[in-house]
Order: C-alpha cells, then structure tokens, then sequence
C-alpha cells in the first residue's frame, strides 16, 4: 500500500483512425466483434481494452498498437 | 435459450411460460370471485385441475433443477437478471454489477439474520422487585424447525397432510443462503485462481 505507483492513463487514436477510414463506430464494432457502445467508451477512453482486443484494432487498422495507444504517468493521488 | 438445452426442459419452459399470464389471469379472478367457496365441477374445471396441478409440478421440477444445473441456470437467470455479456467490457461491467449485488446481498441476509434471531422484551412490574420497576430482557434465539410449516390433521375420518412451506425457520433459511454465498464464492474462487 505504501508504495505508491504512478497512475497509467491510456489514450488512443481510435477516432482519428476510424474518421480517416470513413467508418461509423457500428462498422468498427462489427469488424472486431464488439458492441458500438464499447467502441464509443474505448474511443472516449472510459474503457481499457483487453490484450487481445487491442491485437484485434491493431490489426484492422494495420499499425502497431503503440500507434493506437499511448500511456502516459499521471503523478497525481 | 432453445439451443442449450434439453428437449423435456426446453418444453417445460414453454409450457410455464406460455400458460403463466392464463394461470396468473386465474388466480386474481379465483381471488375476486372467492373461488374457494364456488362450486367448480365438472369436466372443464378437471382438465384445468391437471393443467394447474402440472404447471406447479414443472414449476417445482425446473426451480429445482436450477439449483443444481449450470447450464439451465446460466440460461434462466441471465435472462431474468437481464445480464448481458456480448463482448469484453460487457463482461467486466457484468463482473461488476454481480460484485456490487453479492456483497450487498451478503449485508442485507446479515442484517435479516441478525434482527430475526434478535430477541427483546420489556417487563412493567406493578410493584418495586428489588427497587426496580421495570425489566429489559435482550438475546438471541434461533430455532431450526418450523412446525406449523408441515401439519397433519385429523378430523373424524379425514386425515390431512399439508404443506404450507420450507419445514425450516426465517434465521435458518437466511444462515443457510449465508454459508451458500459465501461458500460458493469460495468454491469458484480457488478453483479458477488454481487454473
């Protein structure tokens, strides 16, 4: 407990890539096999997707997945 | 729900599902017509008899079965509870809800089993006893059987067996839903954290 980690916060790029592949968010859901409400929670960052998933975009959208997700620290408690 | 299970369930629901708004539709009339004191014979009152009688005894069949088969349970219930768990995130929003509703489930059957068992009384005596005009009296007490639950009677000729419900008391059932929760959490736990 006393040793406190800094916070990851993971951002992605999902809704630039899917705007410059002119797809809506159902389209997307449909290609990695998800709903459209977890695209739109992962696109506003309410939710981290799992390992696989993060494959699943990385290889839709043909980048890696750190082209997809960044991390960065968040210091603050 | 059809493709998970067995035929003879798979129609049993059916059967308790279809015929419940007709069966329900019966009860509240019987209730407003005060049914038991009508005269129902006849052919169409006995076919409606053994529909009825059916209809409980499937009722019993598959609430029963639910206890005890995963799969039937896992069909029933997710649809009763509205669960759903079409993709990842739907699942940990699932894991979360059932971990919100379990632990609060847990509180709620301690607090019930905790105020049923809970006993308190009040003495006012007319007259000092000791200097004191009055006795508070606070404990526990737990009793495993109901006896009004299972009765059998006999009056003139006829003998009577009725059950009304579990032979078992409030606190016990409560106990009894508080050592299942927590066992079965248990059980699952380590046999998944094993795998």
């Amino acid at each position: 407990m006393g040793n406190l980690k800094p916070k990851l916060v993971i951002t992605n790029q999902l809704h630039v890539l899917r705007a410059e592949k002119k797809i809506t968010q159902q389209e997307l859901a449909d290609e990695i096999g998800v709903t459209r409400a977890t695209v739109n929670a992962l696109e506003k960052g309410n939710y981290n997707p799992s390992l696989e998933l993060a494959y699943r975009l990385s290889l839709y959208f043909k980048k890696n997945i750190q082209d997809i997700f960044h991390v960065e620290e968040n210091h603050e408690f | 729900m059809s493709s998970s299970l067995n035929r003879f369930d798979r129609y049993s629901f059916y059967y308790l599902v279809g015929l419940a708004p007709v069966i329900i539709g019966f009860m509240i009339w019987a209730v407003i017509k005060d049914f038991a004191n009508m005269n129902a014979a006849g052919l169409g009152w006995d076919i409606f008899g053994w529909v009825f009688i059916a209809w409980v005894l499937i009722m019993l069949y598959l609430v029963t079965k639910m206890v005890f088969s995963k799969t039937i349970r896992d069909v029933v219930m997710t649809k009763l509870a509205g669960m759903k768990e079409r993709d990842e995130r739907e699942s940990v929003v699932a894991g979360n809800a059932a971990k919100f509703s379990f632990l609060s489930t847990l509180a709620l059957l301690l607090f019930l089993f905790i105020f049923s068992v809970t006993t308190f009384t009040v003495n006012k005596h007319p007259k000092d006893l000791d200097n004191k005009k009055g006795t508070a009296v606070i404990g526990f007490a737990l009793n495993g059987i109901d006896e009004t639950a299972l009765v059998h009677e006999v009056k003139g000729e006829i003998e009577t067996f009725t059950y009304k419900s579990l032979p078992l008391t409030k606190p016990v059932i409560i106990l009894l839903l508080i050592f299942w929760q927590i066992g079965s959490y248990h059980l699952v736990a380590r046999r998944e954290l094993r795998e």
